[in-house]
C-alpha cells in the first residue's frame, strides 16, 4: 500500500467534508428567501385621496339698470350684509336725466307710430281708387273687344253670302268665262280679307282683356307689410319698463340694496363709473351653505362616480357621509369633483383646505393576491409560485412562472382571472433577491 | 533491426497511451473552460450543428468558475459523494465480515460439498445483475429495505467476486505453515486471523480495492432500488447535469475521479497482483 497516496485519499476526504459544509452554507446564503401567500377571495378596495377646498354653494347676482352713474359704493368683497342693506347709491341727477331722455324717446317712438298709421290709411284709399279704375278699364276693354269681333263676323258673313249669290245668280250667266273667273277671284279675295280681319279682331280683343285683367289684379294686391310699428311698440314697452325701473330707483333715492343676507363675494361697480349690463354685486347666500371642490387625477377617474360617499378630514378630525354631487372634465384630463357638504355646513368655512377620501369596493374576486407578487415584462404579466420538488437535498422549493391576467388592482392587492392559480398555490409575494423561473427559493426566516 | 522493432513498438504503445489518456485530458481542460468555449468546440455534439467537434489542449480562456461552482454552489454533489462513500464503506465492511471468512473456509476448510459450494459461488459471480434484480428487489421490499442505502449495501456485501479473489490467495499459503501453527497450539480462528489474513493480505487488499471501485461506479443497483434523490450515489448525479453545463459536468467528473485515482495509486501494487493472480491462476 502506497502510504503517500493513501494519505492523499484521506486528505481528499477531509477537503470534501469541508466543502460539503461550505457549499451548504453558501447555498443557504445565495438562495433567495421569499415570502409566500395563498390566493384568497377578496374585494379590491380603491381609495382616492385628494386635497379639496371649501367653496360657497350659492351665489346671487345683484343687478342695476345699465348706463347709470354710480354715486357711492358702500360695500367691499367679503363684507357681511343683511337683507335690504344698501350696497351702492346712484347719482340722482344722472338718473333724472336718463329718465327724461327715456321719456323723450318713448314720446318720439309714439309719434313715429302715429305717422306710420296715418300713412298707411292714405295708401289704402289710393289702392282702392286704382282698383276701381282697373275694373272699369277691364270692363271697357271687354265690351270693345266684343263689338269689334261681332262686326268682323258680320262682314265675313256678308262676303260669304256675296260668293253664294254670285254662284247661284243670273249675273254669272251673263258673263264670259274669263269674267266669271275674275269676279270669283275678287269675291274670294274679299272673303279671305274679311276672315283675316275677324281673326285679328278676336286676338286683339283677347290681348286687351288680358292686359286689363292684369292691371286689375295688380291694383287688388295688398300693400307690402311694414313691421316698423310693431318694432316701435316693442321698443316703447321696453323703454317703459326701463322707465318704471328708473322711477322706482328714483323713489328709492337711487339706492341698490341686497336682496338676501350673506357675504359680498364680488363688487363690479366703481364710484364715478356707469353701471353695466352684468351684475353689479354678487352675494353668497347663507342659506345656500358650502360645498367642497377638488381635483382628481385622470387615473383615478374610474373609481369615483356621482353619488359616491366621501369622508373629509379637517385638522385631524374626520367627517363622514359626504356625497359626490358633480364630476366634470378639465382640459388636462383631470376631473373636477363637487362634493356636497351636507350636514357639516357649520363645521366647514369657505376657503378651508380639507382632505377628501373616496372609498370604493369592487365585486368579490375569487383569486386575489398581494400586488407585490405581480411582475410585468414585455406586455406579459406573471407571478412566481413556490412549488415543492424532490431533489438530492430533499424536498425543496422552486420558483415556477405562471402567466396571469389582472382584472383589477389597487395599491396593495390585485384580482386575477380565475384558472391560472388555485387556492393551494403558494404565490411568492416578496423576495430578498432576484428570482427567476426554475430557481430554488426558501421561505423567509421570520 | 531489433532496435527498429523496439522503436516501432514504443511508438504504437505511445499512440495507444495517448488514446487512453485522452478522456482524462478532456476532463482536465474541459474543467477549466467556460461554457461558451466548450459549446464552440462541441456544438456538433451538443446541438447537432454541422461539422466535427474539436478540442484544445489548453483552454483559450481558462476559468475556475466551474470549480468554484462545484465546491461552493453544488451541495448535492457532496451529498451524493457521501452517499457513495457510505455505500462503498458498507459493502467493504460487509465483505470483511462475510467474504473474508467465506474465502478462508472454501480454501482451507475441509467439508462435504465444498466443491459444490465453490461452483455455486462461481455461478453467482458470472451471473449478471439483471438476472438477480427482481428476486433481490422482492426480498429487499419484503424486508422493508427498499429505498434505503441498505438495499444497495446488503447485496454488495454478499458479492462473490471478492470471495473468488481471496480464495485464490488463501490457497497459496503453504499447508506446512498452518500445520506448524496447529502444532504450536493455535486454534482455527487464530490461524485464520493471525496466519491466514496477514499472509493473504495482498489478495484481501486487492479484493477490497476492486470492490470499492465496483461500488463507487455502481449505477444499476441504486437506480433499481433507490427512489429518493437524496439517497442517490454520485454515479447518478453526473447524468443529471444538462449539456448546457458541460464545463461543470467535466469538473464534477474530474472531482469524482480524484478519490478513486488516489485509492488506485495507493493500492496499485496489490491491485496489479490481485488481477494477475485471478488471471493466471484461473
Amino acid at each position: 500500500m502506497n502510504r503517500f497516496f493513501a494519505k492523499g485519499f484521506v486528505i481528499l476526504l477531509i477537503i470534501f467534508a469541508f466543502f460539503t459544509v461550505a457549499s451548504r452554507a453558501a447555498d443557504s446564503f445565495l438562495v433567495a428567501q421569499v415570502t409566500v401567500e395563498q390566493p384568497s377571495a377578496k374585494k379590491i378596495e380603491h381609495i382616492v385621496t385628494t386635497e379639496g377646498t371649501v367653496e360657497k354653494n350659492l351665489e346671487i347676482p345683484i343687478t342695476a339698470e345699465a348706463g347709470l352713474l354710480v354715486g357711492t359704493v358702500y360695500v367691499k368683497e367679503g363684507e357681511q350684509v343683511e337683507e335690504g342693506s344698501v350696497l351702492a347709491q346712484l347719482d340722482l341727477e344722472w338718473l333724472k336725466e336718463e329718465t327724461s331722455l327715456l321719456e323723450d324717446e318713448i314720446k318720439t317712438l309714439r309719434m313715429q307710430n302715429e305717422a306710420i298709421a296715418h300713412n298707411e290709411e292714405l295708401a289704402g284709399e289710393e289702392r282702392q281708387k286704382q282698383l276701381a279704375r282697373a275694373k272699369e278699364d277691364y270692363e271697357a276693354a271687354a265690351a270693345k273687344s266684343s263689338e269689334a269681333t261681332e262686326r268682323a263676323a258680320s262682314e265675313l258673313s256678308q262676303a260669304k253670302e256675296a260668293i253664294d249669290r254670285f254662284e247661284a245668280g243670273e249675273e254669272k250667266n251673263a258673263m264670259s268665262a274669263s269674267e266669271q273667273e275674275e269676279k270669283r277671284t275678287q269675291l274670294w279675295q274679299d272673303y279671305f280679307a274679311k276672315q283675316q280681319a275677324y281673326e285679328d279682331a278676336l286676338s286683339g280683343g283677347e290681348e286687351s282683356i288680358r292686359e286689363a285683367q292684369r292691371a286689375l289684379e295688380d291694383a287688388g294686391e295688398e300693400a307690402q307689410e311694414d313691421a316698423s310699428r310693431e318694432i316701435n311698440e316693442l321698443a316703447i314697452a321696453q323703454k317703459e319698463k326701463q322707465l318704471l325701473a328708473y322711477e322706482e330707483l328714483t323713489q328709492a333715492g337711487g339706492m341698490i340694496t341686497a336682496g338676501q343676507a350673506g357675504t359680498v363675494t364680488g363688487v363690479f361697480v366703481e364710484t364715478g363709473q356707469l353701471t353695466a349690463e352684468t351684475a353689479a354685486f354678487t352675494i353668497s347666500s347663507r342659506e345656500g351653505g358650502v360645498r367642497l371642490g377638488a381635483v382628481i387625477a385622470e387615473t383615478d377617474a374610474a373609481y369615483v362616480e356621482r353619488g359616491d360617499t366621501v369622508s373629509v378630514e379637517k385638522n385631524g378630525k374626520t367627517y363622514e357621509n359626504f356625497s359626490v354631487t358633480g364630476i366634470s372634465s378639465r382640459e388636462d384630463g383631470s376631473l373636477l369633483l363637487t362634493v356636497s357638504a351636507g350636514e357639516y355646513t357649520d363645521a366647514l368655512q369657505i376657503g378651508d383646505t380639507v382632505t377628501l377620501r373616496v372609498t370604493k369596493q369592487s365585486e368579490l374576486y375569487r383569486t386575489a393576491i398581494p400586488l407585490g407578487a405581480i411582475h410585468t415584462e414585455q406586455n406579459e404579466t406573471y407571478v412566481y409560485v413556490a412549488e415543492e420538488r424532490d431533489t438530492a437535498l430533499g424536498t425543496q422549493l422552486f420558483a415556477r412562472k405562471v402567466k396571469v391576467n389582472v382584472l383589477e388592482k389597487n395599491d396593495t392587492w390585485a384580482a386575477l382571472e380565475e384558472g391560472a392559480l388555485s387556492e393551494d398555490d403558494w404565490v411568492i409575494t416578496d423576495t430578498d433577491s432576484y428570482v427567476q423561473a426554475g430557481e430554488r427559493v426558501r421561505l423567509r426566516e421570520s | 533491426m531489433r532496435r527498429g522493432f523496439a522503436v516501432f513498438g514504443m511508438a504504437v504503445l505511445l499512440a495507444f497511451a495517448v488514446i487512453a489518456a485522452a478522456p482524462i485530458v478532456v476532463l482536465v481542460t474541459g474543467s477549466l473552460m467556460g461554457d461558451v468555449e466548450i459549446r464552440e468546440y462541441l456544438s456538433p455534439v451538443l446541438t447537432g450543428a454541422k461539422g466535427y467537434a474539436s478540442w484544445r489542449l489548453f483552454p483559450e480562456y481558462p476559468t475556475l468558475k466551474n470549480a468554484v461552482e462545484l465546491l461552493l454552489d453544488s451541495p448535492e454533489f457532496f451529498l451524493m459523494f457521501w452517499n457513495t462513500m457510505k455505500i462503498a464503506a458498507g459493502i467493504l465492511l460487509g465483505q470483511l465480515v462475510l467474504a473474508l471468512p467465506a474465502a478462508w473456509g472454501l480454501s482451507r476448510g475441509n467439508f462435504p460439498g465444498k466443491r459444490f459450494v465453490y461452483g455455486l459461488y462461481i455461478l453467482l459471480m458470472v451471473m449478471p445483475f439483471q438476472v438477480m434484480m427482481l428476486s433481490q428487489y422482492l426480498v429487499l421490499k419484503g424486508m422493508g429495505l427498499d429505498n434505503t442505502l441498505w438495499a444497495v449495501i446488503l447485496p454488495g456485501s454478499f458479492s462473490t467476486f471478492s470471495v473468488f479473489l481471496m480464495y485464490r490467495f488463501f490457497t497459496e499459503i503453504p499447508e506446512e505453515v498452518l500445520e506448524a501453527a496447529r502444532i504450536d497450539g493455535a486454534g482455527e480462528w487464530k490461524i485464520f486471523l493471525f496466519i491466514g489474513v496477514p499472509l493473504g493480505r495482498t489478495g484481501v487488499t486487492a479484493a477490497l480495492l476492486l470492490q470499492f471501485l465496483e461500488a463507487y461506479g455502481m449505477v444499476e443497483q441504486p437506480l433499481a432500488f433507490l427512489k429518493e434523490k437524496s439517497l442517490f450515489p454520485l454515479s447518478l448525479y453526473l447524468p443529471e447535469i444538462s449539456l448546457e453545463e458541460a464545463g461543470f459536468a467535466f469538473c464534477a467528473s474530474l472531482a469524482a475521479l480524484l478519490p478513486v485515482l488516489f485509492l488506485f495509486l495507493a493500492g496499485s501494487k496489490e491491485l496489479g497482483e490481485g488481477i494477475a493472480s485471478s488471471a493466471w491462476k484461473e
